[in-house]
């Protein structure tokens, strides 16, 4: 890609959060391998078997990752009527309960997965043999970088959200 | 049960992200029943390591990489050269240029936020009222999720195993009829209050908007045309529309460049995961509905009460509508797909068919307060206060009505085009 005069990509790249950042290079990546699948597949008449796979990781990796993305800046999909609803007191109160449930779920799914990972140490994935722990803990690096950036938002008062 | 359920309930009304919500009821229902909670892993990493899944980030990254690359400027000049001369031109010009742009994107809300913001600004610096110009940029751009590709359509499948591509030429035609249905109300405002038009473009100026958008406008030919053609899966057609994207972006048009496509790319994984941890947590509870036999139970109890398909389909279509209104697009989709599914099959209602008939109804309840997405939308873009927004809409609704009645009534509608292609 061309790049225009005064953008300093790096300086873009470093500014994005980590999570962002490794989120992006992972979409970046399931785009060229499932597009090598593609040229495989028509162009060269000869199906990549380990393009499909890897892309699916890729994108459980996204989805839990990103997870804390959309922690961080409070994007998940909610219904916020009884929020609208309140007068702006009881609203603080009634986003504490509700990071407090988030915060319940997340670490429940944590500690779920370091006891399934016990359980599936030696199993390994169909088509490239990678061991299916190194999948599963896509969950469990989301749901600890979620817990994160949620803790953060009370801990780091001052620190304000990117955008 | 009432357990499961109830806690769901509070859980989405206070405020609970729709993903933790549907987490935590069913976390809570396998601890109190004494089921293994470790399924709970188990079925939120299955239900998302599915190979159509992946159409998911692709569609959106390559609506996103449309309207970033300024695509819509030249769809909405292509379209305006084309029916801007009819009375209440404009308003004409924006349900072609959103069905146009229906057929590149997957979700109602990248062609509101997108090319909704070209629609919005050429009615205003027309004299249309912000009223009108709004309710008919949010109804076009409903549009967008029922010609393929469909962001609601692949969850849909994915959850209820139906085939994507059926589901996706079975979309076209009631897409189609709604953008007539669209023209007929707005041919009737446009009389009636007088609205402006252009003067007719000449057929020199039409060929330079052709050419000038060509490329773009190649866009839903391939897409669609490669799915209907048997020639790509839903899942590749959604690879080849990012590339295409990039390349026009990049090497035709050069308005894309590393700086807004990393924006995009930013903005593009977050609306993915935000929907795909919400398939995760939906997976896992649809595994206890299917455990506890709530759906037979739901067929059976529809049974007693309606004895024909078409009664069935008038109770479903009454579920639906409320649920579109008081929840978010890809969560009923994701709860309701399950418990609904042996319902067709007791009354012989093809799932192709429902899937339209499905997303249509949500696409009303996007245009619907209180969770109404698109209205939030259009207010932001508008620069309209909400209760403006809601009443603006409004009047829009009749001709979606009009097309739900029709494609719930007479199935053909949906089915004849994926007969033909598919046998």
């Amino acid at each position: 890609m061309e790049s225009p005069q005064g953008f300093d990509f790096r300086q873009t790249w470093r500014e994005l959060a980590p999570e962002d950042a490794i989120c992006v290079a992972l979409l970046v990546s399931i785009l060229i391998v499932m597009g090598l699948g593609v040229f495989f597949r028509y162009v060269l008449n000869d199906s990549l078997t380990w393009s499909e796979e890897i892309s699916r990781y890729g994108l459980v990796y996204i989805t839990y990752i990103g997870c804390a993305t959309a922690v961080r800046r409070r994007s998940h999909i909610r219904i916020d009527l009884m929020a609208r609803l309140l007068p702006p007191a009881f609203q603080r109160i009634l986003t504490v309960i509700i990071d407090l449930l988030v915060f319940v779920f997340l670490v429940f799914l944590a500690v779920n997965t370091v006891r399934i990972m016990d359980v599936l140490w030696t199993s390994r994935s169909a088509a490239i043999g990678l061991p299916i722990n190194y999948v599963y803990a896509a969950i469990l690096f989301g749901t600890v970088a979620s817990i994160i950036r949620l803790a953060g938002q009370y801990l780091v008062q001052s620190r304000r959200d990117d955008r | 049960m009432i357990i499961l359920f109830g806690s769901l309930a509070v859980f989405l009304a206070l405020g609970v992200p729709v993903f933790a919500a549907i987490g935590l009821a069913a976390a809570i229902y396998l601890v109190i029943n004494d089921i293994p909670v470790l399924i709970s892993v188990q079925q939120m990493f299955d239900g998302i390591d599915k190979f159509p899944l992946l159409a998911v980030p692709f569609f959106i990254l390559a609506g996103n990489l449309m309207n970033a690359a300024g695509i819509t400027d030249r769809l909405f000049a292509f379209a305006r050269s084309l029916v801007g001369h009819v009375r209440g031109g404009l308003g004409h010009v924006n349900i072609l240029a959103s069905l146009i742009f229906s057929g590149m994107s997957g979700t109602a809300v990248a062609d509101a936020g997108g090319l909704g913001t070209v629609e919005l600004k050429a009615m205003r610096d027309q004299g249309y009222d912000t009223g009108f110009a709004i309710g008919i940029t949010a109804a076009s751009s409903t549009i967008g999720p029922i010609i393929p590709p469909s962001l609601a359509m692949v969850v849909y499948g994915v959850v209820g195993n139906v085939s994507i591509g059926k589901l996706f030429v079975a979309g076209i035609v009631p897409g189609l009829l709604m953008a007539v249905c669209l023209h007929a109300i707005v041919f009737y405002f446009a009389v009636r209050r007088d609205y402006p038009r252009d003067p007719r473009a000449s057929l020199r100026q039409v060929s330079r908007t052709f050419r000038s958008g060509f490329l773009a406008l190649m866009t839903p030919i391939i897409i669609v045309g490669g799915i209907i053609g048997g020639v790509v899966t839903p899942t590749e057609a959604a690879v080849v529309a990012v590339l295409y994207a990039l390349i026009i972006g990049v090497i035709a048009y050069r308005t894309l460049n590393v700086d807004n496509v990393l924006s995009v790319l930013r903005e593009s994984f977050e609306t993915t995961a935000i929907t795909m941890i919400m398939v995760a947590a939906s997976v896992l509870f649809g595994w206890i509905l299917v455990r506890e036999n709530v759906a037979s139970q739901f067929a059976q109890t529809m049974l007693e009460f309606a004895t024909e398909a078409w009664h069935a389909l008038l109770i479903l279509n009454v579920i639906l509508l409320i649920a579109g209104v008081f929840m978010e697009t890809i969560a009923v989709i994701l709860i309701l797909t399950p418990i609904l599914a042996p319902t067709l099959s007791a009354f012989d209602i093809d799932p192709v068919h429902f899937g339209v008939v499905m997303v249509l109804n949500l696409m009303i309840g996007l245009m619907t307060p209180p969770i109404g997405l698109l209205l939030f939308v259009m207010a932001r873009i508008g620069k309209l206060d909400l209760f403006a927004t809601i009443r603006a809409v409004f009047p829009f609704l009749l001709p979606l009505f009009v097309v739900l009645i029709l494609i719930s009534v007479f199935p053909w509608i949906s089915l004849f085009l994926p007969r033909l292609v598919y046998g």
